[in-house]
């Protein structure tokens, strides 16, 4: 090569730009990262100023409508004691988005510095991290998190955020691990390493802004798979406890009447719904948008 | 002269209606092939070789176009449709790639994929037939009959290229275009790929268009050269005209720039002082797993080698490809306690070095890993890559600057790349920068494995000016790991000569260039292609290429592919065979081969 690449105009000239100038063009461009996003928007705003558009308390019972359906008065009903159910699923909403939020990218960064450190340092080191990874695998999390119920609600929802994310963080470490472990052979890892960097200096410098879009995305779907398993263990009464709501604890107390009284299952089911929707639509978009094979919008 | 094999008039190609704007990759192109012509198409990257050659094959990337006429025994090929050049191409034209393990499908044998072209163009051929000429093929091309049933990853490098010339002439060609055929492989093994190429084209009578940057290459096999820039053909001669008489200035600067390794040094260098680097009987082997526990065994990479770097000199260290000599720098660069065999570092035993004094070696010895344009992280900037040593030195954060901007500066590069990242620089800025890097803590000693593989002849020419300054400069010590033979005559004042593992010769760069001693250190220089179509062609004494072997080998390293073979007698061949021939010194030299310790040879 000649002369300097920049500022050339070529057939390859798409893919000199900056990667992250690349990626934000084809995510912006992408009509499912608007969807995602601006519903994502909405519903977290929704979540914190909501409260404030209707008059009733969380914890205010309205005595004169004990089980009533949605109405002007009560946009999503009440339920059997009287509460409204719009206070209701926005508080249970604040908690579950909380709860996915922390454990989402902690699971991640659980990951990152496990997968990392076992794939570059490999030895000994990789095993015994390998090892500790497929013990976690093999014992099923639901069972774990059963087993640890009484420990984690006693914390209230910090210690069940972590709770998950300590049990959702291994598939992701093991992709990492094969991914450092390519790495590790490059020039320019060999390069750091021949310099003297520390194997810390390696995968903060060098392996996690190389994994970056690997790591953004598993973030992203972790908030999902956050939510999603904070509202399967508030549904068996092993996550957030009474008084505190969560999406999760409100399907369980509608569930056995969705029949009777259908307000108090759909409407929390409805915003479960939609904010895991976006959250994924969002996570699909980053990974279209930093994976170079794919469409170039 | 007889009717054109290959007439190209006019010939443009484009890539990309880009809103970026299209590439002119050819821009009109007149080029006129003889049958049984051998056709050199010389030219720095980005002269369009690469799209010429494509665009003649029909093979343009999509959203190339060419226009213009491309004319292959009076057909006219441009606008040809797709299935006739099929039938073209394997009969009429036929290809071979820098690199025939992308063109070999990994999951089935070499053998097969033969037969399958030879039935695919003559369907008339019974199975056995087409294996039978396959094993034909296989002879020609020089490939053992067990490689038949080999798997592409099994084989070496050059005998990869062998199956993609088997491939190739499969079926009669009249044209062979060979793209780089010989760019990733070692000099002694480029030589034995070239004469087979010439064999098969000879066998079937067919022309070939040889697309090379290596002008050595050209002067030793080719009756005619275009040389290529910017997408034109700016001169067309016959070869020895062309290095004789040049007429156009872009083929002098090409000429002025290739490497001639028979050139020796100018200027006198200062006489060397103390030890900076002593290496005593050092073995390295490398694990072979099969598995997280399964252990399938080593491979001796490092066999005993020792080695004395002195102040203010430089050191190469030549040898084919599995010779051992990164696995010794990396060794000894990586300051860790070898595992076997000493190593000592500015007077430092690393063996019983402790953390304080390896971090104190580490700002005084620095190594530049040989680049396989990934040396520089892509999501690091140029600033930040040349910076991370002084950050690991511990060197406060505002002298950082000043020292990047310096360290820069002393390999030909302005203080505007320090936010460039490495994308947006080319093969030889890239490389300047790792130098940079390496400089930037002011090391003593300087490692640099392979400096100038892979770059254009002007670009590597550029470099070789750059290391040589600061060899004088900086007076540095520096070990150079390279088979680039011309780039040690330019930088080195010792050279040592690995073969498996071990050193078989050292001595003066001059001493070794004009009178080699050891058998393997001839068939080295004897394959090295000179830039001089009236030189002697390049030959391959040594056949044969190292694979990883598992165990040590008894006796010489070189014992089954030693061009002395034939002329050893039973006692003379069993000794070579059975005993380990040991380094004997006489005068400034060094050697291992019982050869010259029974007396120097003819």
């Amino acid at each position: 090569m000649t002369g300097r690449v920049r500022g050339r105009t070529g057939a390859d000239d798409v893919d000199l730009r900056r990667p992250s100038a690349r990626v934000v063009r084809r995510v912006v461009r992408d009509p499912q990262a608007w969807v995602g996003g601006v519903v994502l928007l909405l519903v977290v705003v929704w979540a914190l100023v909501g409260p404030w558009l209707r008059p009733w308390d969380t914890t205010y019972a309205d005595v004169t409508a004990f089980g009533v359906p949605p109405s002007p008065e009560h946009w999503f009903g009440t339920n059997d004691i009287g509460q409204d159910l719009y206070q209701q699923v926005l508080v249970g909403l604040r908690k579950s988005l909380m709860i996915g939020l922390v454990a989402g990218p902690l699971a991640t960064l659980v990951a990152a510095v496990v997968g990392a450190v076992a794939g570059l340092v490999g030895g000994w080191v990789d095993r015994l991290l390998l090892a500790g990874v497929d013990l976690m695998l093999v014992i099923p999390s639901l069972f774990l998190l059963i087993l640890l119920s009484p420990v984690l609600t006693r914390g209230g929802w910090p210690t069940l955020a972590v709770g998950i994310a300590l049990l959702s963080w291994m598939v992701v470490a093991r992709v990492v691990r094969a991914q450092t472990r390519t790495l590790r052979e490059r020039g320019f890892v060999r390069a750091a390493r021949f310099s003297g960097a520390s194997t810390w200096r390696v995968v903060r410098r060098h392996v996690w802004p190389n994994l970056a879009s690997l790591l953004v995305i598993d973030a992203t779907v972790a908030v999902g798979a956050a939510v999603l398993a904070e509202a399967t263990l508030s549904y068996f009464g092993l996550g957030v406890q009474v008084p505190d709501v969560s999406l999760g604890t409100l399907l369980a107390s509608g569930s056995p009447s969705v029949a009777t009284r259908p307000w108090l299952f759909v409407f929390p089911a409805a915003v479960l719904v939609v904010t895991v929707t976006a959250v994924s639509l969002l996570g699909s978009a980053l990974r279209d948008g930093l994976d170079p094979g794919g469409p170039d919008a | 002269m007889p009717d054109p094999l290959l007439d190209v008039r006019d010939l443009h190609v484009r890539f990309g209606a880009h809103r970026s704007g299209e590439v002119h990759a050819v821009r009109g192109v007149d080029l006129r092939m003889a049958p049984g012509e051998v056709l050199g198409l010389v030219g720095g990257s980005g002269a369009g070789k690469s799209a010429l050659v494509s665009a003649v094959l029909g093979l343009l990337p999509h959203g190339g176009t060419m226009t213009g006429s491309v004319r292959f025994e009076g057909t006219e090929l441009v606008g040809l449709g797709d299935r006739a050049f099929s039938a073209l191409r394997g009969p009429g034209l036929a290809v071979v790639f820098q690199d025939s393990l992308s063109v070999l499908d990994p999951v089935q044998r070499v053998g097969a994929q033969v037969v399958e072209v030879l039935r695919l163009h003559d369907r008339a051929l019974s199975r056995a037939a087409a294996r039978s000429r396959t094993d034909e093929l296989f002879a020609l091309v020089g490939l053992p009959s067990g490689v038949v049933q080999a798997f592409a990853h099994e084989v070496s490098g050059g005998m990869r290229q062998r199956v993609g010339i088997a491939l190739a002439i499969a079926c009669s060609p009249r044209l062979l275009i060979a793209d780089e055929p010989t760019s990733a492989l070692d000099v002694t093994v480029q030589a034995q790929v070239l004469d087979v190429l010439d064999r098969a084209r000879q066998a079937s009578g067919a022309g070939l268009l040889l697309v090379t940057h290596d002008l050595g290459v050209v002067a030793g096999w080719t009756d005619r050269v275009a040389v290529m820039h910017a997408g034109r053909v700016v001169e067309q001669a016959g070869v020895t005209e062309l290095f004789e008489a040049p007429r156009e200035p872009r083929t002098v600067t090409l000429l002025r720039a290739a490497p001639d390794p028979r050139t020796p040094r100018h200027g006198r260098r200062p006489d060397p002082g103390e030890p900076v680097l002593e290496v005593t009987d050092l073995r390295v082997t490398h694990r072979l797993d099969a598995g997280p526990r399964r252990r399938r065994g080593q491979v001796v990479a490092v066999d005993g080698v020792s080695l004395t770097v002195r102040r203010g000199e430089v050191l190469a260290l030549v040898g084919e490809s599995g010779a051992g000599k990164t696995s010794v720098v990396e060794q000894v660069f990586a300051l860790s306690p070898p595992r076997e065999g000493g190593v000592r570092v500015l007077g430092h035993d690393l063996t019983s070095a402790d953390r304080a004094t390896r971090r104190r070696l580490r700002g005084q010895a620095q190594l530049v890993v040989q680049d396989t344009t990934d040396a520089l992280d892509p999501r690091m900037s140029v600033g930040s890559a040349v910076a991370e040593p002084l950050a690991v030195a511990r060197v406060p954060r505002r002298e950082r600057r000043a020292r990047v901007v310096g360290a820069l500066e002393a390999v030909g590069l302005g203080p505007g790349l320090v936010g460039a990242y490495p994308h947006e620089l080319s093969g030889g800025e890239r490389r300047r920068v790792a130098i940079a890097r390496a400089l930037v803590v002011r090391p003593t000693l300087l490692a640099l494995d392979e400096p100038v593989a892979g770059l254009d002849v002007s670009v590597a020419a550029g470099l070789l000016g750059l290391l040589a300054d600061l060899r004088d400069d900086l007076g540095l010590t520096c070990l150079v790991v390279t088979h680039d033979l011309a780039a040690v005559r330019r930088l080195a004042d010792r050279v040592a000569v690995m073969v498996g593992g071990r050193v078989v010769e050292e001595a003066s760069t001059d001493a070794l260039f004009d009178s080699p001693a050891h058998p393997y250190t001839r068939a080295l220089l004897a394959a090295v292609p000179v830039p001089d179509p009236r030189a002697p062609r390049p030959v391959a004494l040594v056949t044969g290429e190292r694979l990883w072997t598992a165990a040590r080998a008894e006796g010489c390293c070189l014992a089954d592919r030693c061009p002395l073979l034939a002329e050893r007698d039973d006692e003379r061949e069993r000794r070579c065979r059975e005993v380990e021939p040991g380094l004997v010194s006489r005068a400034d030299r060094t050697v291992a081969c019982h050869w010259w310790d029974l007396g120097p040879s003819r």
